[in-house]
């Protein structure tokens, strides 16, 4: 097929993401007309929501915006809130809330790559195809999930949704046994980390380069994902989460219901790719290694490798949670006051959601009250990018059949795992 | 997570739907009422809401599962029926919303392919309004008594 030809491509919607989003392409004697990825759900507000509820009322309404990564929202409530009410927690509950957050991210990744991702390496339009073809992938994938659920819902008392993760303290502790109980799952589910790193470095990924902004949290004494000291950039340094607007300066395009965003030199990518870039130093030598089979280098600027860093960055959750759950298991726990005193502040927190940095900002009066709130998703922070990379990897497959074209374009977009329904929680537009 | 009963024959109620939409959510109405019940040993019950694949894991341990859920059957408003997956499937009767993208069918066909070798039962209701909004509609809700005692009536 010739470079000069004409394509039109129009996805509505792309399958095996969350949400709803569609790809327009249009391309005329070989020069792209349109090219967009239109972000088409509702928006919900969640900020209008959150104004006018008790400090203590955020955390809940806040993990509503995602059944993925509800704890990820929780988790950054939580820091924002400390953060502003001057509240350190002890060991003992960041290590109870770690292994929650672990599990979530183990949640998420595996859901990604072995129910969304991984049919497109193999030709299939669903996971279904390969309960056939691959039973045991299928039910090692469901027997991962199982167990990155009970890691959630030990502590959190659910899988989603945590009831007892909140500011300050556990105002019920986990139950000991059943913390042990899972912590032994982990270990012995190890195995099956190493099959799916050698599952996944039998797919080829489509060749694509383009040279990018990669932006995470970053703290000295770990891989940064439940937590950071501050915000890292592969291209603008440093920056205090307490002054997250200076590296995510959102905006507003006619084609999208959730916001853009970029910084100071242009779009940037959050997520798996991003964190493994930045803090590779840091990961778990297990999770080195799995990167080294599946052949994933830092700086890799594939962003359709995506789905690889974040295999990688399974195998670093379920060392490090089983080394942190140990930790934790070899303390004696003692019931902690979770009483609280509110006053006005404004509160800014961050952690690493799934697909990326997540900042969730409040202000506080003198009640307690939430007078103003900002929460700024991973997806929304990406859809710039994302459209960056499809401008990119267009003119190098305009010579390929249609289907091929919409296919690579559908695997750039799942690559980065979007989550729209988070993305479109807080627009403030005026159509015209 | 639900607490498993030690008995060797276990049952799981789960109601599914989605609230937010009215009457797409009476199974989740029901299952709340079921949770109030005196229910047999062994029994448990499990508002799935829109939990979409984690359902498989609710059924894995168990020996039969019991679905609530909506259903376009094109009947009155109300109307009630106890079906298998395959009567759902052959007559092509509609859910309508997704558990989160999906099906409870898939759900289902998912876990038949994989370890899941539960008897299922779905136990049907016709919604008389699906729409944005809290609550169920006087037709519906009228029924959740008669739904809760042909569910007991099945344990």
């Amino acid at each position: 097929m010739s470079t000069k030809c004409d394509v039109n491509v129009n996805v509505e919607h792309i399958t095996r993401v969350e949400g709803h989003g569609n790809i327009v392409l249009n391309v005329k004697e070989g020069k792209i007309e349109e090219l967009r990825l239109e972000i088409v759900e509702s928006p919900r507000f969640y900020e209008a929501m959150l104004v006018g509820r008790n400090w203590y009322e955020a955390g809940h309404i806040a993990c509503r915006i995602c059944g993925i990564c509800s704890i990820s929202h929780t988790t950054a409530s939580v820091h924002a809130l400390e953060s502003g009410l001057g509240i350190r927690p002890s060991e003992q509950t960041t290590l109870m809330r770690k292994l929650a957050y672990y599990g979530e991210m183990l949640q998420s990744h595996l859901l990604h790559c072995y129910f969304l991702a991984a049919p497109d390496y193999v030709g299939a339009p669903s996971v279904f195809p390969l309960v056939s073809s691959h039973p045991e992938v299928v039910q090692r994938a469901l027997k991962l999930k199982r167990l990155a659920n009970d890691m959630c819902s030990v502590i959190g008392g659910r899988h989603i949704h945590p009831l007892s993760i909140k500011v300050k303290a556990f105002p019920k502790l986990p139950d000991k046994d059943a913390v042990r109980a899972v912590r032994d799952r982990i270990e012995e589910a190890l195995p099956d980390f190493q099959a799916t790193v050698e599952l996944f470095k039998s797919f080829e990924v489509p060749q694509f380069e383009r040279d990018m902004e990669f932006v995470c949290l970053h703290d000295p004494d770990e891989y940064a994902m439940f937590e950071g000291d501050v915000i890292r950039s592969s291209k603008c340094g440093d920056t205090r989460v307490s002054d997250y607007k200076q590296q995510t300066r959102e905006f507003v395009v006619p084609h999208s219901t959730a916001k853009h965003s970029q910084s100071e030199v242009g779009p940037y990518m959050v997520g798996g790719l991003a964190r493994f870039n930045v803090n590779y130093d840091q990961l778990h030598p297990a999770a080195k290694e799995a990167a080294d089979i599946l052949g994933l280098k830092p700086v890799c600027t594939n962003s359709i490798h995506n789905n690889t860093a974040q295999i990688v960055e399974c195998v670093h959750s379920a060392y490090t949670a089983l080394e942190d759950t140990d930790r934790l298991l070899d303390m004696d726990w003692v019931e902690e006051d979770p009483a609280v005193e509110a006053k006005a502040c404004r509160c800014i927190g961050a952690t690493e959601a799934p697909r990326g940095i997540l900042f969730h900002d409040y202000t506080l009066d003198d009640d307690g009250y939430i007078t103003e709130a900002n929460v700024i998703t991973p997806t929304a922070q990406n859809l710039n990018n994302i459209e960056h990379d499809m401008h990119a990897l267009v003119p190098q497959i305009l010579g390929r059949e249609p289907d091929e074209i919409r296919l690579l374009l559908e695997m750039l977009v799942r690559a980065y795992d979007p989550c729209i329904s988070c993305s479109t929680h807080l627009l403030k537009v005026e159509f015209v | 997570m639900s607490q498993q009963p030690s008995r060797q024959s276990r049952t799981v109620i789960i109601g599914v739907g989605n609230e937010l939409l009215r009457d797409e959510g009476v199974g989740v109405v029901v299952a709340r009422g079921l949770r109030g019940e005196r229910l047999p040993e062994g029994v448990t019950v499990i508002e799935g809401a829109v939990a979409g694949l984690d359902l498989i894991f609710e059924m894995q341990d168990a020996d039969r599962a019991i679905i609530v859920d909506a259903a376009d059957m094109g009947l009155s408003p109300g109307s009630i029926r106890i079906l298998t997956p395959e009567q759902l499937e052959q007559e092509r009767l509609e859910r309508i919303a997704s558990l989160h993208q999906i099906d409870l069918l898939d759900v289902l066909e998912l876990g038949r392919m994989t370890d899941v070798d539960a008897e299922v039962i779905i136990v049907a209701i016709q919604p008389a309004e699906v729409a944005p909004g809290a609550g169920l509609s006087v037709e519906v809700g009228q029924v959740v008594g008669e739904v809760m005692a042909q569910v007991k009536s099945l344990l």
